[in-house]
């Protein structure tokens, strides 16, 4: 991935003109809200990705890079609304320069522009994920599990997989619907094919046994076996050269009567009482608004159970165990069941009448052709609107339709009207006129008939097969797709949910050492429970606070980037995340950050103060690694606090002769160190049950644990006659010791109301010792190799060591 | 490149073809799957319908 060095932002959203040095490394970004902290955020996204979120994404409106992107007063100038990021791709070891505008956000300007620099910078540009703020939080903890899954999909970039094992699933489906057709299709060759043999068994004796029949009266030679290639009118052409009958009339007459027999079914149907009482059924339900739906859902759950062979949902291609997907089908169906009951008698006509249409379809439409045939020439111009009618009505009935529609349907459907009847008629009058075949004439017939309809069950089988090898092809595919996939996936999900327990676990081992959680896909959906003190599972936000739920989305967020980017998780912008885990855990999620991804940038932004020298003091931070922002005006944008410390601040007001703000700022400083120094030093203070802890009550406590340590420093090392280490810790506690003393630190002991109440009265010149003494006794909290805050160690239980963050200071407590 | 720095897809779609190897699918079926996910990156239907079928043998 990428590390960023530096950032310039002109005229973007609301900056006019900024340049942070990151130097590579983590950096914080503080200010009060407003004042200007998500520009950078913004300006981040921008450079590396060409979009930022929050004006594209979910819930934005009307609110556009385009148009807003550009600093307020330069809205028709969006050329110069630009980013520049300096930056370093570890991959390549290389340095590259990013600059966009908002007018091309899509045309950036890369120096230098090799083409690994490019596919690079193209692959980062598609990782938007790389913001992580309290909206994406809320998106991976607090989501149902479909949403859930959706984001976590979004993040892991499994689009392309969904949509791969949708599209071979929906292959697999097709080709078995395919198959099925080639089926059905076999099975009407079948059938035509014994009709033109006359024989109703289709074995290869009974074949033979009636063509020879034919073929003796030919005098062809009898046919021995039937092969894939044999033909059962072999030799005719040659023994035979009279061409055939125009219309056979023994065909032709077989198609009469079934003709004759179609029709007579649906006109005894049409005309039936069943036929009337159904109209009457459908007329009284279609009365009660309650039930019009249920015909329809309930053919819809039908249908749905017929396409669902193959295991998948017809509708969404999802795989389903069959007896789970019939049983929940027919469970909803029950639910229609008296309804349904009703319309029982309606379904079995319908189901009749599909069978009755197309048997009239067919037959008539294999009839009427021999009009043509008939010399003269029969006219016949009405059949085939009927014949369209009847097929699109048959269609229809066997689909998904609304009692209404059903109603409509067969209000249309009439008998066959009597022009029709009249051409049949008289095609039946010609065809008895013609001369009936000599006994030659009918054995050439049947064997030209009976080959043609050979011909075409081969080639129906033929495509069958074929139907059948894609089918199963397409099958093993998809399914070793889904298993593959499924197995993946769960691996990978095991893995994060491992790390996310791991990660959590560490920020709150304090007091939930034993935390478990369970992150579980199924079915496009991903579940997400975690132990609440071992009372069992439940979602997140069900009795954790939301700064523990905050400190969830976190952990899951950074065990989610380092599965999906792995060693390529090298940069991450926190938007006020870590302000929204709760205040007792902020300083273990620096301790995780620095730990766990030492080798990942995070650029954070935060409105506290105590969290940005959180992040100092743990060292996830270096010196000089933040930017605070004092206020934010639309002219001029952020304003910065120098970038110097504390008491370079201190003494500029001093310099201006403002105790007042000095001595403000002096207070709030030592305040936040007090408490500091306790933690690091397990100083005891008198709990306040507000948290509501006065300068006074902090650091003379911690001045009296430091001294405290030393001594015990002094009186362990002459326990083992380790003279360096009696003189390292003297010398120590004098220095300290002189700053305590400096500071008057003593005195607050006796009366810590006095002191600093009064520094805001002091002149300048009475108040600059003051600033003075304290910078010298916090100076002496601090190693003076690596300037790391003393500690007393371990964090908990007996305490057996002072120490620096270098090893430096290293100073055992327990005497031999 | 590291196993770590490739996408999750990648990951998905290698194992796949793996996978199909071990069942035996048949070797053009499999480098035309390989070339329509992993090179020419196209996951529609009809992509994936010649990639499983072979071009020209989309339809029966």
């Amino acid at each position: 991935m990428i590390q960023v060095d530096s950032i310039t932002i002109r005229e973007f959203r609301g900056i006019r003109n900024l340049t942070l040095d990151f130097r590579g490394a983590n950096f914080a970004v503080c200010g009060p809200n407003g004042t200007g902290k998500s520009g950078i955020v913004d300006a981040l996204e921008f450079a590396l990705t060409g979009s930022v979120s929050r004006l594209t994404g979910e819930g934005s409106g009307d609110v556009s890079l385009a148009a807003h992107g550009p600093h307020v007063d330069l809205r028709s100038n969006p050329e110069r609304a630009v980013v520049l990021v300096k930056a370093t791709l570890p991959a390549l070891n290389k340095k590259v320069e990013i600059e966009r505008n908002v007018k091309h956000p899509n045309r950036p300007k890369i120096t230098p522009s090799t083409p690994e620099i490019l596919e690079a910078l193209s692959a980062i540009a598609t990782h938007p994920e790389i913001v992580l703020s309290r909206r994406e939080i809320i998106r991976y903890v607090l989501a149902t599990p479909g949403k859930r899954s959706q984001e976590v999909q979004a993040l892991l970039r499994l689009q392309e997989v969904e949509k791969t094992r949708a599209a071979l699933q929906k292959i697999a489906n097709a080709s078995a619907r395919e198959l099925r057709l080639f089926e059905a299709g076999t099975r009407v060759a079948r059938d035509d094919l014994l009709r033109a043999l006359s024989i109703t068994e289709l074995r290869k004796a009974d074949v033979l046994s009636a063509s020879n029949e034919r073929r003796r009266v030919l005098g062809l030679p009898v046919l021995a076996d039937l092969t894939d290639t044999t033909a059962l009118n072999d030799g005719l052409a040659a023994t035979i050269a009279a061409p055939p009958q125009r219309i056979s009339k023994v065909q032709a007459t077989t198609d009469h009567e079934t003709l004759q027999v179609s029709l007579a079914k649906m006109d005894s149907t049409l005309g039936s009482q069943e036929f009337a009482a159904c109209h009457q059924e459908i007329q009284a339900i279609l009365k009660d608004p309650t039930t019009t739906n249920t015909l329809a859902y309930d053919r819809f759950y039908a249908a749905g159970v017929e396409l669902i062979e193959q295991g998948a949902c017809p509708f969404c291609d999802v795989e389903w165990d069959m007896d789970e997907l019939r049983s929940h089908i027919a469970e909803k169906r029950r639910h229609l069941a008296e309804v349904s009951h009703r319309l029982g008698g309606v379904n079995t006509l319908t189901s009749n009448l599909t069978e009755i249409l197309r048997d009239v379809s067919a037959a008539l439409r294999s009839y009427i052709r021999y009009a043509g045939l008939c010399q003269p020439v029969i006219a016949d111009d009405d059949t085939f609107e009927y014949l369209a009618n009847l097929d699109q009505i048959a269609r229809h009935l066997n689909s998904v339709i609304s009692l209404r529609e059903l109603r409509e349907l067969l209000q249309r459907i009439v008998v066959c009207p009597s022009g029709i009847r009249t051409t049949v008629t008289q095609i039946h009058e010609h065809v008895l006129t013609l001369p009936d075949p000599s006994r030659e004439l009918a054995a050439r017939d049947w064997l030209i008939r009976a080959q043609e309809k050979m011909e075409v069950y081969k080639n129906a089988r033929r495509r069958e097969s074929i139907a059948r090898a894609r089918a199963g092809a397409s099958k093993m595919v998809a399914d070793i797709f889904t298993a593959t996939s499924d197995r993946v996936l769960t691996e990978l999900y095991t893995a994060v949910q491992d790390d996310f327990v791991k990660l959590y676990r560490f920020i709150n081992r304090d007091d939930e050492a034993g935390f478990k959680a369970n992150l579980t896909p199924s079915l496009g959906k991903l579940g997400f429970d975690v132990d609440f003190y071992g009372r069992g599972f439940f979602p997140p936000g069900a009795y954790h606070s939301e700064g523990h739920q905050d400190g969830m989305g976190l952990c899951l967020y950074l065990a989610l980037m380092r599965h999906v980017q792995g060693d390529g998780f090298r940069f991450a912008v926190l938007d006020d995340v870590l302000m929204s885990v709760d205040s007792g855990h902020r300083r273990e999620v620096c301790a995780l950050l620095k730990k766990e991804f030492s080798g990942t940038q995070f650029v954070m932004t935060t409105h506290d103060p105590i969290w940005l020298k959180h992040m100092g003091t743990e060292g996830l931070t270096g010196p000089g690694a933040h930017v605070q922002f004092r206020r934010w005006s639309v002219g001029s944008g952020p304003t910065l606090w120098d970038d110097r410390d504390v008491w370079a601040e201190i003494h500029d007001y001093l310099t201006n002769n403002d105790v007042r703000s000095a001595a403000a700022l002096l207070r709030h400083y030592l305040e936040y160190m007090g408490g500091e120094l306790c933690h690091r030093l397990r100083a005891p203070v008198e709990f306040r049950g507000d948290a509501q802890y006065q300068l006074g009550d902090l650091l003379p406590r911690a001045s009296a644990q430091l001294g405290k340590l030393l001594d015990k420093a002094k009186s362990a090392a002459k326990s083992w006659e380790q003279q360096l280490k009696i003189d390292e810790a003297a010398a120590l506690d004098a220095t300290f010791s002189a700053a305590a003393r400096a500071s008057q630190m003593d005195q607050w002991q006796i009366n810590p109301a006095v002191h600093y109440n009064e520094w805001e009265n002091l002149g300048k010149t009475d108040f600059e010792p003051v600033v003075k003494a304290f910078r010298a006794l916090i100076q002496a909290f601090r190693c003076s190799g690596c300037a790391d805050f003393l500690r007393a160690s371990p964090e908990r239980g007996k305490t057996e060591a002072l120490r620096c963050r270098c090893g430096a200071v290293n100073l055992n407590l327990l005497s031999k | 490149m590291d196993l770590n720095e490739r996408t999750v897809t990648d990951r998905v779609f290698d194992a796949f073809i793996k996978d199909l190897e071990g069942a035996g699918v048949d070797e053009s079926v499999r480098q035309r799957l390989r070339k329509a996910l992993l090179e020419d990156r196209k996951y529609t239907d009809p992509a994936l319908k010649a990639a499983v079928f072979g071009d020209g043998e989309t339809s029966l």
